[in-house]
């Protein structure tokens, strides 16, 4: 079963599609990472998905609940943080939580003492007397608490310098697989980030969805190859590989590109045929790389 | 419910001072040493008008900062994402408008209610008429505040509202003049604007959709205005027309008179006005008898009318149960009236006194073509509701209190003619509206009453929300014999003694009934023909 699915969302400002006709599925049970450049699209689609937005056209499922007929009882299962979320920012800490804790049947108080030793935020001083990392801070630890079956984190690393970074995701990762929600999605473009904590990764560009597949599967079909001649004249051919990207000539004898089906073996001796007498290397890419790789080509494909 | 107390006491727990505030204010007001009672001076008067304001804005501006605590124009707010329901965030709003800011000052309008000993149950009614009062304007302002996300925004949301309701105003008085009753009738249109606030207010938070709760309301709107049209259609009255009817008569004190008629729209009725105006303003004159069209209520107002020679034609129709709007030419319409029907407005407030109303059968009317004549009134009111209203003892500090009005007799003096002029202060607790009142002098002994004549309303305090006061002028020059068609003028000391002094206020008691009648009033200054 999935967490989440949408079918043909579209969501118009105007005449500008800032989703357009998005076909996306969250399994259920996965970090699944949004990733897109500033404008793609990875914050109207989570508010389409809370029904924060109404859709122009097209469906969501949460956690097999229609998004638009989604009522509080929904949200005793779902927990959401995002960087512009107003909060009540008057409240302390403790008033804050002191609100929020009755609202949640299943707020689990042990787990509120452990994350607030592990994030150390002062109980007394109000939310708009501490620093932005701690807000954010403040408003995971009134989400995790009443343990959400899914977890939504809208750009949560946004303008917080690397310390606090590190201490949100180690936060997230050392609450440990029976605390953790069973399900996240983390909004971001901060991909070195994201890429610690994600098993499955979306790539939004202009709000279409690009792909969206597990981590691995993503990491293992993307290479850099590098193909090196014995002497000048390395030619690119005239019409190159259909999973060929950035294709260029780095030397006169040495050309790049980008692989986005790589499967070894067979991969690189397909390469060798289009480079008759060249030495083939095929790097593993990071994350940022492979979403630059998309970024830089874009091609939208619809739903995977 | 739990979610409902809880949001309700975080908003309190934060806008407590500005509750506090309102409630100071109110206490002020309506506690201000030298208000009630007299009020004087310049100072006393800078003072209230500037608290009053204050304490409009303190209740403007919590009602707004309770509802942008948790927005409902933005997708940003955290409430959206919490297992707090949208009806359950109205319910949580609402209670806090209800009991941090209309229910203190309910009970602060109590409160001075008993300090100018109205009594409990009219105390209590009271509070809560003014509690409703301010439930109303600050759900008025709650409803802007959730369609705007900041007290910017929603200040310049007021400023464009009130903006275009001035330029909207000549249409309203328009719609005033000739749109349906319900319309036109106290209360009528901003029933329909807070009706139409609510459903906006109702329709925001459950679907956080500006534009189609603004939609919504202006369809609200809409459906509201064609069924009030609707059933106007059946029961309104069609347009008046100037007849070649002439009663008006040109007196040497300078009274001219001229009847204007229009259909009734019962089967066989006509409604007959007579316009009253003075060629002499300046000129000192007296009236006698019963006012006329400022009471015309139903089935309150009587006639006779007779013919030059003095013989009766008839006397007029009291109809019971007519809906008040047939007292069309009330005074706050009646330049508008005027100037649809055309007849010649001069300075509305003091050559014009008053276009007075009568109805009658068709048959009767037509008969009365072409005849000019004395016009005669009878008033006739319910004894009970004059007994109800109160009644203070005729001895100067006499003091007498009902719902919403505190009196004081301020002098009592014999006129020369024989006649009786009594000077009442009157404190209004809670001044919603202008009521119309209306003083007799009883003579329960003697059997015999007298009704005052054209009220002057003179020396009017500055005010607050709570307390308005000013003083009334009474003449009394004749008296009646209960069920009798004679009267006869003077009041002597003797008659006095056993006389006790009512207090009528037709906006809580409409007159009808029979048992004080006053038959054969006749107003001396118009008679003969033109």
């Amino acid at each position: 079963m999935n967490a989440i699915e949408c079918e043909h969302l579209t969501r118009l400002f105007g005449r500008f599609p800032a989703v357009n006709d998005l076909n996306l599925t969250v399994p259920t049970g996965s970090i699944f990472a949004l990733l897109g450049a500033n404008g793609a699209g990875k914050t109207t689609t989570l508010k389409l998905i809370l029904n924060l937005l109404h859709p122009t056209s097209g469906d969501v499922r949460v956690l097999g609940c229609g998004s638009t007929k989604m009522g509080k009882e929904a949200f005793l299962r779902i927990g959401y943080v995002a960087e512009d979320q107003v909060l009540h920012d008057w409240m302390t800490l403790d008033q804050m939580l002191d609100y929020y804790r009755p609202f949640y049947p299943r707020w689990d108080r042990d787990l509120e003492r452990r994350l607030r030793t592990m994030f150390d935020l002062p109980p007394n001083r109000s939310l708009k007397k501490l620093s932005r990392g701690m807000r954010m801070k403040g408003a995971f630890l009134s989400i995790l608490p009443f343990r959400p079956e899914l977890l939504v984190l809208d750009e949560p690393f946004s303008g917080l310098d690397p310390q606090v970074r590190d201490e949100f995701i180690e936060g997230l990762l050392e609450i440990g697989d029976t605390d953790r929600p069973s399900t996240v999605v983390v909004s971001s473009h901060d991909i070195t980030e994201v890429e610690r904590l994600a098993d499955w990764v979306g790539i939004l560009a202009e709000g279409r969805l690009v792909t969206a597949e597990p981590m691995p599967a993503l990491q293992g079909r993307f290479r850099r190859i590098e193909v090196v001649g014995p002497g000048a004249g390395t030619r690119i051919p005239r019409e190159p590989g259909p999973a060929w990207r950035q294709v260029e000539a780095a030397a006169p004898n040495v050309v790049h590109f980008v692989h986005d089906r790589f499967a070894g073996e067979p991969t690189e001796r397909e390469i060798q045929a289009a480079f008759p007498g060249t030495s083939v290397k095929a790097s593993p890419m990071t994350l940022r790389e492979i979403f630059l790789a998309h970024i830089r080509r874009a091609p939208p494909t619809g739903a995977h | 419910m739990a979610a409902v107390l809880r949001t309700f006491l975080k908003d309190l727990g934060r806008f407590w001072p500005l509750a506090a505030a309102a409630f100071a204010l109110n206490a002020f007001l309506g506690f201000f040493p030298d208000l009630g009672i007299g009020v004087s001076g310049p100072t006393d008067a800078v003072v209230l008008e500037v608290a009053t304001a204050v304490r409009l804005l303190v209740l403007a501006l919590a009602a707004v900062a309770v509802v942008h605590e948790d927005p409902v124009s933005s997708d940003r707010s955290a409430w959206i994402t919490r297992p707090l329901g949208p009806w359950q965030l109205l319910a949580a709003k609402l209670l806090f408008l209800t009991v941090a800011l209309a229910a203190p000052s309910g009970l602060c309008a109590t409160a001075v209610s008993l300090r100018y000993h109205l009594g409990p149950p009219a105390s209590a009614v009271m509070g809560l008429q003014n509690g409703l009062d301010v439930l109303l304007e600050v759900a008025a302002y709650a409803c802007l505040a959730s369609v705007t996300s900041s007290l910017l925004t929603a200040g310049i949301a007021f400023a464009g509202l009130t903006l275009a309701f001035a330029l909207a105003q000549p249409y309203l008085q328009l719609a005033g003049v000739f749109g349906p009753s319900w319309f036109q009738a106290t209360g009528g249109r901003e029933a329909l604007a807070m009706a139409v606030t609510l459903v906006a207010l109702a329709y925001q938070y459950a679907r956080r959709r500006l534009a189609r709760a603004m939609g919504v309301a202006a369809l609200a709107g809409m459906i509201a205005m064609a069924v009030g049209w609707a059933v106007s259609a059946v029961t309104d009255r069609p347009e008046p027309t100037l007849t070649d009817v002439t009663l008006g008569v040109e007196d040497p004190k300078g009274f001219v008179g001229a009847i204007l008629t229009r259909p009734f729209p019962l089967a066989d009725r006509v409604v007959v006005g007579l316009q009253v105006r003075e060629t002499k303003p300046d000129d000192e004159h007296d009236w006698v008898g019963p006012p006329l069209s400022r009471f015309t209520a139903a089935g309150g107002i009587n006639y006779s009318m007779s013919a030059p020679s003095g013989g009766w034609i008839r006397d007029g129709i009291a109809e019971t149960g007519l809906d008040d709007a047939y007292s069309y030419t009330a005074w706050r319409n009646y330049p508008e009236f005027a100037r649809a029907v055309g007849v010649p407005l001069r300075s509305p407030d003091s050559a014009v006194h008053n276009l007075d109303v009568l109805e009658m059968p068709a048959e009767d009317f037509e008969r009365l073509r072409g005849l000019s004549g004395t016009l005669t009134t009878r008033f006739k009111i319910n004894r009970e509701t004059i007994l109800d209203q109160g009644s203070l003892p005729l001895q100067v500090e006499a003091s007498s209190a009902m719902p919403g009005r505190l009196a004081r007799i301020e002098s009592v003096s014999l006129n020369p003619n024989g006649g009786l002029q009594v000077v009442v202060h009157v404190t209004d607790v809670v001044a919603r509206r202008y009521n119309y009142r209306l003083w007799a002098l009883v003579n329960d002994r003697r059997n015999e009453v007298s009704l005052s004549g054209f009220l002057l309303s003179l020396n009017y305090s500055p005010g607050s929300y709570l307390l308005r006061d000013h003083t009334d002028q009474i003449s009394f020059q004749r008296r009646w014999t209960r069920g009798s068609q004679e009267s006869n003028a003077g009041l002597d000391p003797s008659w006095l003694k056993d006389a006790r002094l009512v207090f009528i206020d037709l906006a809580y008691a409409s007159p009808g009934s029979v048992d004080l009648s006053v038959p054969g009033f006749v107003m001396p200054k118009v008679g003969g023909a033109r």
